[in-house]
């Protein structure tokens, strides 16, 4: 019961105008037109016989309301429907371009019943038996009561006079004309009716037609039905055919010419005849990289030149070639284990090539010299050799029978452009590997000598860049620890003693250039 | 009759007892330090780069008799077995012998029984014939270790060898030794380098920049058989470049005293300015350690 009391409230007052309703309440006016958008809104109520009530409605600001029926008070046991309309006080909005704040306030006076005891707003002003009515479970002791409440709603409305105006006058330039327009407050659409055709947009390049005989431009902003217009006139072309122009050096593909060449012309900078374009495309030349192509364009009697640049990048002149990659890393690592004592070096097998492909490319302002490249390279390196150590007491010589290898591959398929730092790189693959044995002499009497090699990560990493020129590659290696563990029996005294042997700690070579 | 034999007798055993030699067994207190940068130390506790050893031992010094009596230089075959020493010697007897239950009645019952599974019969004959090829057992010294007597003994090879003795009443007897300490392994690595300390290296080439594609050759005047060792300026990284002197794969020079070190493009980073640190030992160093950077001379180049 209580929430449909409440209700009340509602339909006396903004239920007339659910629109308004809303978080966002504007209303918008054309001063020049005296058009206005409005809001509307219906709903009915019926009342038991405890419920009745009244509204008082008033405004402040450039707004106007009306509700049908012109009944804004409902008695107990009743029935009525209304129709509700908020508009602009079209007369006292405010000037075009700008806004006000406006709202309406209801002030109401509302009698209802609920059950007692459920608490809520209001004044209870008389109790009285439901008689066992379903809210209580047909308790016969129990009772409502008759609240009256007073309250008020606000609902504020912004009231927009819309305007547009145009930013500059209208005026062909170089065959065309940029018509430009800021509408107030900025939501709805902009159109444009001119003697050459219908835009819309708020920014339009629109074509001129040669010998246009000039004529008003309207531009009329439209937001919810309600418009204003802004008109200038356009002057007509009488331009006479002054300079022809490229706008950039070259093209790289098929292109119409007047989107790369410019015209100018003496009088109000329109031809007053069509322009007639010599040839009006223009493409690559399949057979050379690149070429001077004449341009002309003729107005009326008068005939300009012009020239400009076709590139084909499809021209390309194509190399192979290899690249000598650089072991050093694992030729580093191995010296500094062995002390130098692995100076045959190792073998290096070369796989594979790349390509270079050089080509011309119109990067529009200025023509490029590019470079392709392609393929992929491979190399395996590999290296054994025996070198002593030191450092196991009972043994009288050792020797580190060490296997290297190193797989590196590259791969490359990309190209220089027109913009940015020439910067071609690639990543090396690398994988490397270290097998190490033993070659033992023990020392006297030692009669066993369980030992083997433990070795730890080895890793490589490096790139190799082919543009900008020098082409150069680095590389650099990883190795951990090398150990020798076991034990070694024997001696005078027949000993055992356990071998924990660090060979060597690891290395980070430095970075080696190629 | 009876008693002319037992005089006769006693007096053979003391000819025989009178033509023993050992070296004498006199233990005090000993201070020993280990360089930390010795190759192949087993991690200890490093204090200014030294691992330092106090101990209960003996060190034979040159010109004392630590030679171990063969049974060809007189030595009876038999001893009291009243120091390790003696025992050794008797050990050396019956080695060379190839007497392998001679040898085991050397040993505690307990090592005894182990020494047949440790050696097969079959291996036997090369044990025997491993260790006689060291002909001539020199005692570097002992210190006391455990329950017992380590004794170190030098090999000709320089390697180190050793035999463990516990008392058993009055005599010295083996003991096998199963050891992962570091202090044994430690003391015995010592003793096959015998490390002098690190001296900066004397160049002696008058050095010029370099092509990168070029060699740079360093020449250093060093003691016979040292190393010369080639670092950077940072502890605990890598000795880039060790050479010892005659080495014929390494040193370019074959004159003694004279190391020659020749780097390239494979040694050499870059076109740069090059500070080495060089200094020389009479090991390899294989780990740059502070003794190592304040004992170093310098030597610079310009690689183009």
């Amino acid at each position: 019961m209580n929430k449909i009391s409440t209700a009340i409230f509602v339909v006396l007052f903004y239920l007339f105008f659910a629109p308004v309703a809303n978080a966002q309440h504007e209303l918008f006016v054309s001063k020049q037109t005296g058009q206005f958008s409005t809001y509307q809104g219906q709903n009915g109520k019926t009342t038991d016989k405890y419920e009745s009530g009244n509204v008082n409605i008033v405004s402040e600001g450039p707004i106007q309301w009306s509700v049908t029926p012109n009944q804004l008070n409902i008695g107990p046991n009743q029935t009525i429907n209304w129709t509700g309309t908020l508009k602009p006080d079209v007369a006292n909005a405010p000037a075009a371009g700008t806004s006000v704040q406006a709202k309406i306030t209801g002030n109401y006076n509302v009698t209802f019943s609920r059950p007692s005891g459920g608490g809520g707003d209001g004044n209870v002003v008389d109790t009285y038996n439901c008689g066992g009515c379903s809210v209580h479970a047909g308790d016969p002791n129990a009772t409502h009561d008759i609240v009256n409440k007073l309250g008020s709603y606000d609902v504020p409305v912004t009231i927009y006079s819309i305007k547009v105006t145009m930013d500059n006058d209208p005026v062909c330039s170089n065959g065309s004309v940029t018509l430009s327009a800021t509408p107030y407050p900025g939501s709805g659409d902009v159109t444009w009716q001119t003697p050459f055709g219908q835009f819309s947009g708020t920014n339009v390049v629109a074509a001129v037609p040669a010998g246009f005989a000039g004529g008003p431009i309207t531009v009329t902003y439209t937001v919810q039905g309600v418009s204003y217009s802004d008109t200038r006139i356009m002057p007509p072309n009488t331009g006479t055919l002054q300079t022809f122009t490229a706008t950039q050096m070259c093209v790289g593909a098929n292109t119409a010419v007047p989107a790369v060449t410019q015209v100018t012309f003496n009088g109000n900078g329109c031809p007053a005849n069509n322009l007639i374009y010599v040839p009006l495309n223009i493409g690559p030349s399949a057979m050379w990289e690149v070429v001077d192509v004449p341009l002309s364009v003729t107005s009326g009697a008068i005939t300009k030149n012009a020239s400009i640049k076709a590139v084909n990048k499809d021209k390309v002149t194509t190399q192979s070639f290899q690249i000598n990659f650089s072991a050093d890393p694992i030729q580093n690592i191995i010296d500094v284990i062995s002390g130098r004592r692995c100076n045959s070096g190792g073998s290096l097998v070369p796989n594979g090539q790349f390509s270079r492909a050089t080509f011309q490319e119109c990067c529009n302002t200025f023509i490029k010299g590019q470079t392709k490249y392609e393929g992929q390279m491979n190399w395996s390196y590999g290296i054994n050799c025996r070198f002593p150590f030191y450092g196991i007491p009972y043994v009288a010589t050792a020797d580190f029978l060490c296997g290297a290898s190193l797989n590196a591959s590259l791969a490359i398929n990309a190209t220089t452009q027109c913009v940015g730092a020439p910067q071609i790189c690639a990543d090396f693959a690398a994988n490397g590997s270290i097998s190490g044995g033993l070659g033992v002499s023990l020392a006297a009497g030692f009669i066993t000598a369980d030992v083997q090699v433990v070795i730890e990560g080895l890793g490589f990493s490096g790139n190799y860049c082919f543009a900008p020129p020098p082409m150069q590659g680095k590389i650099k290696g990883t190795l951990g620890k090398i150990k020798v563990v076991g034990t070694v029996t024997g001696g005078w005294g027949m000993a055992s003693y356990s071998v924990d042997y660090v060979l060597f700690q690891g290395i980070d070579t430095p970075e080696f250039t190629f | 009759m009876k008693k002319i034999l037992i005089l006769t007798l006693l007096f053979v055993t003391y000819l025989a007892n009178a033509q023993n030699r050992y070296p004498d067994f006199t233990v005090g207190d000993l201070e020993i330090k280990v360089p930390a940068s010795l190759p192949g130390l087993k991690p200890d506790a490093t204090n200014n780069g030294f691992i330092t050893y106090n101990l209960k031992g003996q060190l034979f010094a040159s010109g004392q008799n630590n030679i171990i009596q063969e049974s060809t230089a007189g030595f009876s075959g038999k001893s009291d077995k009243a120091t390790p020493y003696q025992t050794l010697t008797e050990l050396v007897s019956v080695v060379r012998k190839s007497d392998w239950k001679a040898m085991k009645k050397l040993y505690v019952k307990s090592s005894a029984k182990e020494l047949d599974n440790l050696i097969p019969e079959d291996k036997r004959a090369d044990y025997f014939k491993s260790l006689n090829e060291n002909k001539e057992v020199k005692v570097i010294g002992c210190f006391e270790y455990r329950n017992g007597v380590l004794v170190l003994i030098e090999n000709p090879d320089k390697s180190v060898n050793t035999a463990f003795f516990v008392k058993d009443g009055k005599k010295y007897m083996m003991q096998r030794l199963v050891d992962s300490s570091a202090l044994v392994w430690n003391l015995s690595l010592y003793f096959r380098f015998r490390p002098q300390p690190v001296k900066p290296a004397v160049l002696v080439s008058k050095l010029d920049s370099v092509s990168i594609d070029g060699e740079q050759k360093l020449i250093f005047n060093t003691q016979q058989g040292n190393w010369v060792l080639l670092f950077k300026d940072q502890a605990s990284t890598p000795v880039i470049i060790r050479v010892q002197d005659g080495d014929a794969e390494t040193d370019f020079d074959p004159s003694p005293g004279v190391v020659e070190v020749r780097l390239s493009k494979r040694n050499l980073s870059g076109t740069k300015q090059y500070n080495i640190n060089a200094a020389e030992s009479n090991y390899p160093v294989y780990m740059v350690s502070d003794e190592l950077l304040q004992n170093a001379s310098k030597v610079s180049f310009k690689v183009y």
